[in-house]
């Protein structure tokens, strides 16, 4: 790589910093209570992103660094499990109620289709959100969870179906 | 040929992730089943109604040490890649992440000048991405111009390849206005970007204009000049007059642009409005720069009417029912001799002991950027000073937020002092903020104790560096108006430098119907809510407003000397439904005018407008008044909805600067060193020494030695800028 195309590529990086670092910190935080684990997950998946051979991304950078933090959360959260006996609400960390987003929705009684979305079943809501609120496509949803993208348009159907069918009521 | 509600090509359809192919022959089977049609119509709808919720929740941020080292990792990696050139020494010293900020903020004046758009070799990486954004509706320029820039940059090292370029634009653009939030807080543009935003225009006038004007440069902006965050004072002392680490938004701290007021000729246009501000957070806000930070505050954080309004000046009171006296006078002005400076003074009657009970919620954030040393100890310290001075017709209640919002003292009397106190000690800081929910809660326990005809406040303390969940200014503005609007008042207090978001709490304070301290010291905790404690929580009067009329048989020109944010359209000023600012018990209000007398040499007259004449009627000085200017104010009593008129008329005596009152000087000397701190093109002759010789003289008895802590900063500004 020369000089200048060097340049571009940190130019580059820091345009993907500004895109993706408040979508990554929600998306974390949806598995890891604690503010500070989310951050660690997140900076440090930006940090092997630097060190990353841009051509071995796969389908996207932004499947990637979804991934990369979702697995890196999971790691986190199986790790704090072990080390604290009392099982709090970490137990339910996905969906939990301690999620401060979450609690806002469950004030705020304008935000039925969130609250909706919450009483679907964790795979449905997350791949909804990978959707929705971060715009992934299907084979990159597919990428982040281990699916293939036919599975994932299966999953989104049925679980937008199930939404349907409960606001329509 | 029949409907299948478990078609996954429904939701494919939906979100453009079926093929050409399949699309044709879908939207056949479509034409042909109505329900189909439906269960596609319904679909678009949920998707929507959930973009659009999911969409508000908030924009958080690697914090300060954790995005240093992904800068750092970023350099190291150039640096690995560049091994002929010795690395950049990052991350113990801040210096290298201000170099990245910097860039970030070169780039983002680079993107707003230049909107063409050239191939990019990277952005095949992140077309995936744009593939499924389209049902988002809200998109900001701020993010389509970012993504510009990235590609800008390569404008002159790549070769372009024009057949592609159309459908990557198309791409990139879907992909910037992707679901992100537009809730940004208040983004912020460092000194460095700042000359090609701020090609002079005309401050649009009127409170809701405001907005209009503050969301365009937000949106220009966008998410692409962010605030550094780095708060703390770990850089060298930096305190250039003009240079770097003074632009707005460095360093953490978030102010409103302000677009310094302009000289009018009264033949042109003859009124001038606005609102009122008592507000003194500015003027701590540029202390604790001054004295603590030991550098100088930034312009954009100094609002000079602010300045003026932090000081006790002794104004006679008002006499009979209303609810305040007007003071005029005149002299000539101390930094342009040939000019003269109006004093329009407005002081509120005081209450005596016979407080109306008091029904406060204390609303505390407790989030983690709570924890340094000078927020939450201080804001225990100053509400422990507040509680004490509660009695047995008060009632208190607490509620705090960080990541949820909770109550930590339900409803309590005002005289059980060591029981709001205990609840004070209590708090702890952890956690990220959601100031929206707290304010919700909040005022739902104001309404739940409400005190008719009392005093009924939520007191807002906190950094304001909301991260969580009702994050855009706007919301929080919007829900502070309307709850205004049941007889809640706001009073936010703010605490700590760092992440303060000065400008959206200015926002909700005002919008709020309420007012604005920055808490900076324990001493200043106790002016605020000891001494003058009856300001703070009762307001005598609202929506006040004063509009001032000028003579052009004796005025040239005249421009008002701080209130920016403030100002208002000549039609708001009889509008009942135009919010202005509350004036509190024993309050007092003071504004200054410059202003050309006709006649007189002045080097502004040369860069005035030349009076335009109008086809249709003359543009000519009538009538035989020798008055310099017509001062009207309107009020609110605190219940009414139907204003009430004032009318003062001021006549120039010709009297002396060095004739008037000490208090006239002592202002004038403020006003002075504010626009000093601000680089103002209007300060004239002014200098510290000035500043420091009139004020000096004007000090007074200084009871309580606010007037030579003042003479301090102008030592330490003067020393400061000294060294530049």
């Amino acid at each position: 790589m020369n000089s200048s195309s060097k340049i571009i590529a940190d130019k580059w990086l820091e345009g993907v910093f500004e895109q993706f670092e408040a979508p990554l910190l929600r998306y974390v935080a949806r598995f890891l209570v604690r503010h500070d684990l989310a951050q660690d997950v997140v900076q440090d998946a930006f940090v092997k992103l630097c060190h990353q051979d841009p051509d071995a991304l796969g389908t996207s950078v932004g499947a990637w660094l979804f991934r990369v933090c979702r697995n890196r959360a999971l790691d986190v959260l199986k790790k704090e499990r072990r080390m604290q006996p009392m099982p709090t609400h970490d137990d339910s960390a996905i969906g939990s109620a301690s999620d401060p987003a979450e609690i806002a929705e469950q004030c705020d009684a304008a935000r039925s289709a969130v609250r909706v979305l919450r009483t679907l079943p964790d795979r449905q809501q997350e791949v909804i959100r990978l959707k929705i609120e971060h715009g992934l496509s299907y084979r990159e949803i597919g990428d982040v969870l281990g699916l293939t993208a036919s599975n994932v348009g299966y999953i989104l159907h049925h679980s937008i179906k199930a939404l349907r069918e409960q606001l329509i009521t | 040929m029949t409907f299948d509600p478990s078609d996954p090509r429904i939701t494919a359809y939906v979100f453009g992730e079926l093929s050409a192919e399949e699309s044709v022959t879908f939207e056949q089977e479509m034409d042909e089943l109505a329900e189909l049609r439906e269960a596609v119509e319904s679909t678009r709808n949920v998707t929507e109604q959930l973009a659009s919720e999911l969409v508000g929740e908030g924009t958080p941020q690697l914090s300060d040490d954790r995005r240093a080292q992904v800068v750092q990792a970023q350099v190291e990696q150039a640096n690995t890649e560049k091994s002929a050139v010795p690395p950049i020494v990052v991350g113990t010293s801040r210096w290298g992440w201000k170099t990245a900020v910097s860039f970030l903020t070169l780039t983002a004046a680079a993107c707003l000048l230049i909107v063409t758009f050239v191939q990019h070799n990277k952005t095949s990486r992140m077309s995936g991405l744009a593939d499924a954004n389209s049902e988002d509706t809200t998109v900001s320029a701020g993010k389509v111009e970012m993504t510009d820039s990235t590609a800008v940059k390569e404008d002159s090292e790549i070769p372009e390849s024009d057949e592609e370029s159309t459908q990557v634009d198309k791409r990139v653009t879907s992909l910037a206005s992707g679901p992100r939030p537009t809730a940004e807080g208040s983004p912020v543009v460092s000194g460095l970007s700042t000359p090609p935003l701020t090609t002079p225009r005309p401050i649009p006038a009127g409170g809701n204009a405001m907005y209009g004007r503050d969301s365009a440069i937000k949106a220009a902006l966008g998410s692409v000049a962010r605030k550094s965050r780095d708060g703390q004072f770990g850089l060298p002392n930096n305190a250039n007059g003009q240079g770097e680490g003074e632009g707005p938004g460095m360093r953490g701290d978030q102010f409103d642009f302000i677009f310094e007021n302009r000289f009018h000729r009264p033949l042109t246009s003859g009124k001038s409005t606005f609102s009122i501000d008592v507000d003194t957070a500015s003027y701590s806000k540029v202390r604790m720069y001054l004295m603590q930070a030991n550098s100088m505050p930034r312009p954009d954080a100094v609002r000079i009417e602010e300045l003026v309004n932090y000081f006790a000046y002794a104004y006679d009171p008002p006499k009979g029912d209303t609810p305040f006296s007007s003071h005029l006078s005149v002299s000539d002005c101390p930094w342009q001799p040939t000019h003269r400076l109006v004093r329009v003074a407005l002081q509120g009657r005081a209450i005596d002991d016979d407080r109306p009970a008091s029904n406060l919620v204390f609303l505390i954030d407790v989030s983690g950027s709570m924890k340094s040393a000078n927020k939450l100890s201080l804001l225990k310290a100053a509400m422990k000073m507040l509680a004490e001075q509660l009695g047995e017709n008060d009632q208190v209640s607490m509620v705090v937020y960080a990541g949820a919002a909770g109550v930590v003292l339900p409803t309590t009397n005002g005289a059980e002092t060591h029981e709001i106190v205990a609840a004070l000690e209590r708090l702890s800081a952890g956690g990220s903020t959601n100031g929206g929910q707290g304010i919700e809660l909040a005022y739902q326990m104001a309404l739940d104790s409400f005190i008719p005809g009392g005093v009924n406040r939520v007191l807002l303390c906190t950094d304001g560096d909301f991260n969580v969940g009702t994050t855009g200014t706007d919301q929080l503005v919007r829900l502070a108006a309307e709850r205004a609007k049941n007889g809640v008042q706001l009073t936010v207090l703010g605490f700590g430098m760092g992440n303060h978001n000065d400008a959206m709490l200015e926002q909700i304070s005002n919008r709020g119907n309420g007012n604005y301290a920055f808490i900076d010291t324990l001493n200043e905790a106790r002016k605020v809510l000891v001494e003058q404690m009856h300001g703070t929580l009762v307001t005598i009067a609202k929506d006040v407003k004063i509009q001032v009329v000028f003579n052009p048989s004796t005025v040239t020109a005249y421009r008002l000397i701080g209130y920016e944010n403030r100002v208002m359209r000549t039609e708001d000023f009889d509008d009942d439904n135009k919010d202005a600012g509350e004036i509190g018990a024993g309050h007092r209000v003071t504004a200054l005018y410059e202003v050309i007398p006709t006649g007189a040499e002045s080097p502004i007259l040369s860069k005035l407008p030349e009076v335009d004449e109008l086809k249709y009627q003359t543009r000519t000085a009538t009538g035989t008044s020798d008055d310099l200017l017509t001062v009207y104010v309107r009020y609110k009593d605190p219940e009414a909805e139907k204003s009430k008129k004032l009318t003062f008329e001021l006549h120039d005596e010709g009297q002396r600067f060095g004739d008037m009152d000490i208090d006239f000087r002592f202002a004038s000397s403020v006003a002075s060193f504010g626009m000093l701190l601000r680089g103002s093109e209007y300060a004239g002759d002014s200098s510290y020494d000035a500043v420091l010789e009139i004020a000096s003289e004007a000090s007074g008895p200084d009871k309580h030695g606010y007037r030579s802590e003042f003479l301090q900063m102008v030592e330490k500004a003067k020393e400061l800028s000294d060294g530049q």
